[in-house]
Parts: structure tokens; sequence; C-alpha cells
């Protein structure tokens, strides 16, 4: 007998609820353990993917294909990196966390993002509104309380309840859409929307435009494109860092292969179809924009990187408003490795100097070259894929989404995606001056560094490498 | 149900809805929130919807809002103090509605009902309550798992987040 | 159906009626007699009252009332569930019915269990 794939979403339930139960029950016990607990039970989730080959499920809201494994596989990544994270960061956790025991509250910091994880791997198959919404919602509300941990600490609350409400905001909108288009077609299912759209006459189609470009607002929010990202700077700078990296990597890509099913299935009726990607094409040029000019006078890195990442989701949605070129999800899924790579690796960086210097200024990484090489070089690395610079698998990325643009023939979309791919170079290059042509300012030691975070970086820049170098690597993500 | 019966909840539906954003007294608000929900929730009942009347009643009207009122005593909220316009947000965002709005009206009159076929809310056997029933545990077993994920993710919140001193 | 619905329409006239007949009789019985403002201040037990109208209420009520709405909503899938139960293992395969709202109710006890160890309910602290 097979395995049967729905299982898995399961496995990382029980997981995560055996972590919580652990912490319930014992008291003495270090609550690190439980992240490493995490971090195995994930590796061995990520492994089973790894073996399972894409199948039928016997279900009709639940897909197993290899769009799905990806991102599956992308998310139990995501949320192992942010594990490890999290167990650097948790001196500022506990810092923040009122508590009687010195420990209190990590048990659940580390237990919440497996079930965000469970979450959003259900996102990954799912081909129906009613369980792309529950599952949207368990990733939102996990996250509400994750953004909000930290409550001694103003910053992260006003992030919290900013999430709360804009979250909550757009979610009806995404449901109010999600009804629209049920009572036009009479349908939740995307592959029977699909099938039923062409049969439709005209006067519907006003109605199925309406709802879906309501979706499309929502899911406009979840990925942070403009003009729905007003939330993201606020919000990515008030969070607990590793909850940041995982907001703008996880949460980002699975609202991206919501997206990426809802226009395919209007694409059987080009009259709405081609509204659809208009609106795309307007969206991505929109958020091209304001995430790379914004980023230009930023001088606090973490806020730098919460405009970065609107900008990748400008990027990312050129290739999705390409969907009429053959490899535009393939682009996607590249393009998406590629920024999982580069940003976790930022994200890591940033909290082990800023754990250290207390800050997440740029300023803190003055003569950051001369304190600690690797996590100079690691930096480095990170911000020469984020800008684009061939070899790194940010090139590549870029690449493949510009061949989409143009193949698809939006060449204002290019021309613009390469004017801001010139900004990217400057802000993500103030970084590397501050690091490598700047002095350090006082304390001149050598930052330690954990062997675990240690090996995360060594491995991250050697993927981003990879990735860049070998561009048929990337091939194989899609088998 | 009579045109006229549904007039009149339409009416109080949104009479009240208005005095919940125009009241500056916040129990004032809250409590026309209350009616308003039980409007909306005759509404319900007279399409025939009778078990989301019910929920509307006894999840919103009931709980949701003893916690409104909760939090309002809570916080010792008195009558809001007038707060000066701020003319370039408020000016957007009645344009924005504005916009909407036709939108949805434009919307809504070149669109003839759809010709979706919709299983009957409630059979001649059964009430809606029964359809509901057998329906979300045919078909929506997997979602009512992730639901019952997302109230557990819900409690821990609460505790994490309003317990004086974590254990 | 919705003829069934008629008594509660009955009762929320009479609720209607009884409470707008109280204050209308209030107002009107009021006027009676000559007033003053000592008359029109709050009576309390002949003390000068002060204070707040509305009492503050402890921030351990919104701990519970939270709980509270989060297992409430578990009744919503709970009633239907009751409902077709009996029709269903008749017809379809009674163990996914059981098993599904055990898996629910489990999920949900675990929450119930954390809460519980953690002294969210516990009213002394």
């Amino acid at each position: 007998m097979s395995f049967p794939p729905a299982l898995l979403e399961l496995l990382v339930l029980c997981l995560g609820l055996a972590l919580l139960l652990v912490e319930s029950f014992t008291e003495k016990q270090d609550r690190t353990l439980l992240a490493y607990i995490g971090m195995v039970g994930l590796g061995v989730i990520f492994l089973i993917l790894q073996l399972l080959p894409p199948g039928p499920t016997g279900m009709a809201s639940y897909v197993f294909d290899p769009v799905a494994i990806f991102f599956k596989k992308f998310v139990v990544l995501t949320t192992i990196i942010v594990l490890i994270m999290s167990v650097d960061y948790a001196t500022t956790i506990q810092r923040f966390v009122p508590g009687i025991s010195s420990q209190a509250g990590l048990g659940e910091f580390f237990a919440i993002p497996i079930l965000t994880c469970a979450g959003m791997m259900w996102m990954a198959s799912a081909i129906d509104f009613i369980l792309i919404f529950v599952s949207l919602e368990l990733v939102t509300i996990s996250f509400y309380v994750l953004v909000a941990f930290m409550r001694r600490n103003a910053s992260s609350l006003e992030a919290g309840v900013k999430y709360l409400i804009l979250s909550a905001f757009s979610t009806g909108f995404f449901a109010y859409g999600a009804a629209w288009i049920f009572g036009v077609t009479g349908n939740t299912n995307l592959v029977r929307i699909q099938q039923v759209l062409p049969a439709l006459g005209a006067e519907n189609y006003s109605a199925i435009l309406f709802g879906a470009l309501l979706v499309l607002v929502g899911l406009g929010f979840k990925i942070a494109a403009a003009p729905f990202q007003f939330w993201v700077p606020d919000v990515y700078q008030g969070a607990p860092t590793p909850i940041t990296a995982f907001l703008s990597v996880g949460s980002k890509a699975v609202g991206f292969i919501v997206l990426l099913r809802v226009v395919q299935a209007f694409q059987s009726l080009p009259p709405v179809g081609d509204k659809v990607v208009a609106a795309l094409i307007i969206l991505a040029a929109a958020t091209l924009i304001y995430g790379n000019l914004a980023a230009l006078p930023q001088t606090n890195l973490k806020r730098l990187l919460a405009y970065s990442s609107i900008g990748h989701a400008g990027y990312l949605l050129m290739a999705v408003a390409g969907i009429s070129a053959r490899d535009s999800g393939q682009a996607v899924v590249i393009y998406l490795a590629a920024y999982l790579l580069m940003t976790l690796l930022s994200f890591l960086i940033l909290i082990i100097v800023s754990n250290y210097a207390d800050g997440d200024e740029i300023v803190n990484f003055n003569g950051l070259s001369q304190r600690s090489p690797l996590l100079a070089f690691g930096l480095l690395v990170a911000m020469m894929s984020l800008a684009g610079v061939p070899f790194t698998a940010g090139f590549l990325g870029k690449f493949l989404v510009f061949k989409v643009a143009y193949e698809s023939q939006q060449f204002v979309l290019l021309a613009l995606g390469i004017i801001t791919v010139g900004c990217g170079f400057y802000y993500y290059l103030k970084v590397v001056r501050a690091m490598y042509w700047q002095s350090a300012a006082s304390n001149g030691a050598t930052i330690p560094v954990s062997g675990l975070s240690f090996a995360t970086i060594v491995l991250l820049v050697l993927f981003t490498f990879l990735l860049g170098i070998f561009p048929q690597m990337a091939t194989g993500l899609l088998r | 149900m009579a045109p006229i019966v549904f007039w009149i909840f339409v009416i109080l539906m949104l009479g009240f809805g208005l005095s919940v954003i125009v009241s500056r007294n916040p129990v004032t608000s809250a409590l026309s929130l209350v009616v308003s929900f039980i409007a909306l929730a005759a509404l319900y009942v007279s399409l025939g919807a009778f078990f989301i009347g019910v929920i509307q009643i006894l999840v919103y009207a009931g709980a949701v809002m003893v916690l409104f009122l909760f939090i309002i005593m809570l916080l010792d909220l008195r009558v809001e103090i007038r707060k000066r316009m701020n003319l370039p947000a408020v000016s957007g965002g009645t344009i924005v509605i504005i916009l909407f709005i036709k939108i949805l009206f434009d919307v809504c009159y070149s669109f003839n009902g759809g010709h979706a076929e919709f299983p009957a809310v409630s059979v001649a056997t059964h009430g809606d309550v029964w359809t509901i029933g057998t329906m979300i545990f045919r078909y929506y077993n997997l979602p009512l798992q992730i639901v019952g994920t997302l109230i557990l993710v819900a409690s821990i919140g609460v505790v994490i987040l309003s317990k004086r001193e974590l254990k | 159906m919705v003829q069934d619905y008629l008594p509660i329409l009955l009762q929320v006239i009479v609720a209607i009626g009884f409470a707008g007949v109280a204050l209308l009789a209030s107002v009107v019985l009021g006027r009676v007699g000559r007033r003053n403002p000592t008359k029109d201040s709050a009576y309390e037990c002949g003390m000068i009252a002060k204070g707040e109208p509305q009492p503050r209420f402890s921030v351990k009520f919104y701990l519970v009332a939270m709980l509270f709405i989060l297992f409430d909503i578990e009744l919503v899938f709970m009633y239907p569930w009751a409902v077709a139960y009996r029709d269903y293992i008749a017809t379809y395969n009674a163990w996914t019915i059981f098993g599904s709202m055990f898996g629910f109710v489990f999920i949900l006890m675990v929450g119930f269990v954390y809460a519980i160890k953690k002294g969210a309910l516990d009213w002394k602290r």
C-alpha cells in the first residue's frame, strides 16, 4: 500500500500537538529541545516528500501535483530554518514575554510555526475555495499570535494589531469574491470552475470578473502587492525577526501558489481571464515601482528587507502576469526557490548580528568584515543575490521572470523590471558598503555563532551559488 | 416571507448599523450592533437558512457581543472625543466607497441571476441543519480538522497574549 | 417553516412592548411633583454617588471570555453533527462521521489541556 499524501499534513499537525503537550506537561525541561524535536520531525517530513511521487489523491479539493510537492518542500524547509533562527532569537523573546519561569512562552514560540507549516502545506494542495479559505485562515491566525508574541514590546504589539485589522479586512474581500464566483458558477472547486466557465453566457462576465478581482485584492494583501502593501513595513519591523522571515518567505509563497491556481482557472474564459491578467500587470507595475523606490532611503536593515520583499513580490507578479507563456509557473517556482535562499540567509545573519549589537540598523553592520568575515561574506552573497548579480540564484530567478515577460510580450513591465533592478543595486550595496568600507564603531570583537546557524549559513551560501551556476538544477525542482 | 417584513428588518439592520458608527458612546455602539445582528439573523431565517440564523444569534449576538461589551468595560472607554477630520483620508475613503458601490450596482444590474444549479438547502423530510451536517461530514472533513487546528492556535494565542504571568 | 417562528416574533413584540411601556411610564409618572438638583442626582443608599457608572472588570474575565468564545464556536459544528448523525451512519460510512468529530474534538482538547496546565483557568493567579 502506498503512502497517502494527505497524511503528511496530519503528521505535521500531530508533531505540533505533541510539542504543545510536551510544553504543557514538563516544567524543568530546556525548551530549546522542543525546537530541535520540531526540526528533526520536519526533516523526516521533508524526506518523505522527497520520496513521494506525484499522483491522484482521491479527493476533489486536494491535489498532489509537482507544484504542490515543490511548495510543500518549500514551506517545510522554511519552517526548519525559521526554527533555527528562533533558537538564536530565544533570548530576545524571553526578555519581552512576562513569565514565572525564565523560559516561559518559548515552547509555544517553537510549536506554533509547526502548526502554521501544516496550514501552508494544506494551502499548497488546495484547489477548492473552502479548503483554501480555512487553511489561509489557519496561517493568518497563527501569524496574528506570532507577530504580537513579544508582549512587552510596544512595536510588536502595534505590528500585531495592524496585521490583525488589515488581514481580517483582506480576508473579507477574499471571502466576498469567492461567494460571487460560487454564486455564478455554482462551484467552489477551481477545476470545476475552470470547466464550467466557458459555458457561461456573456451576461455573467461582469459578475465573474468582479468576484475574481475581489479574490485578487484579498490575495494582494497576503502577498504584499502594491497598493495593498501599506501594512508591510511596520509589521515586518515590529514582529520578532524569525517571524518576519517566516512572513516574508512562507506566507508570500503560499499566497502565490493560490494566486497561480486561481488565475489559471480563469484562463479558460478569455474575456475575463484577459482582464484578470491586465489587473495583474497593473499590480506588478505598481509593486515594482513602490517596493524599489521606497527602499532607497531606508537605514534600518529589517525595514529595508520589508521593502525588498515588496519589490520581489513585483517580480513574482510579473511572472504570474505572463501566464500565457509556457514557463510562467516554472519561473515563479524558481524565483521563489532563490528568494527562499537569499532572504532566509539575510534574516539569519541579521538575527545573529542584531542580537550582539542590540539593533538592526545598517550602522550596526559597520566594519562587519573585520569582526566576523564569515557573517559579512554570507550577507554579501545574500545582498548580491537579492540584487540579481550573475552567478547567484537571484540572477537566475530574475532572468527567467524577464524571459517570461518577453515571451508574453509585456514590454512595459520588462522595461520597468530592468530599471528597478538598477534601483535594487543601490540599496542592497548600501549594506555591503557598510560591512566592507566603513570602520567598526566600538565593539570590534568577533560575533559568536552557534554551530547549527553556522552550518545553515554555509549551506544557504552554497546553494545560492549552486543554483546560480548550474541552472539545470532548478529544473529538477519540478519533476 | 412578505416583502414588508423583509424591508422592516433591512431598515432595522442598516439603521442600527449606522448607529454603530455614528454614536460616540461605545456601549451604545455595541448594543446597536447586537440589534443589527439580530435583524440580520431574521433576514437569514426569511431566506430559509435557519441554521445560519440560529448561529448568528448564538455566536455573534450572544458570545461575541458579550466579549465586545467586556472589552469596553475593561478598557473603561468613555464617550469618544470628536477628532479633527483628516480631510484627505476622509475624502479618499469616500471616493473609494462610492466607486465600490457604483461597481457593485453595475455588476448587480448586468447580472441576471446566474444559471448555476444549487442543491436545496433543506429537503422535504429534513431541515437545513440536517443537510448542512450531512454535507460537512461527507465532503468537508478535512476543512473541519483545519478549523479545529485554527481554534487550537487561537486558544494558545489567547493564553499567550493575555495571561498575566506565563508559566 | 417560517410560521413556526411566529412565537418568537410574539415574544419579541412582548419584550419590546414591556420595555417601552416601562420607560414611557417612568417618564410620564416621573413628571409629577417638583424637581430640584438633589432629587435628580443618582440615588445610592443615601450616600453621595461617586465613581464611574460602569464598573471596570478585572482582566481575568477577559481570558475566560475569550476561551469561552473559542469553545463556543465548537458548537457550530457539533449541532449539525448531532442532527445528521443517525441518518448518516445508516446511509454512509459510520466511521467517517465519528472519526471526523473525534479528530476535531481531540485537536480542541489539546488546546483545553494546554490552557488548564498553563493555569489559564486558575482564578487565583
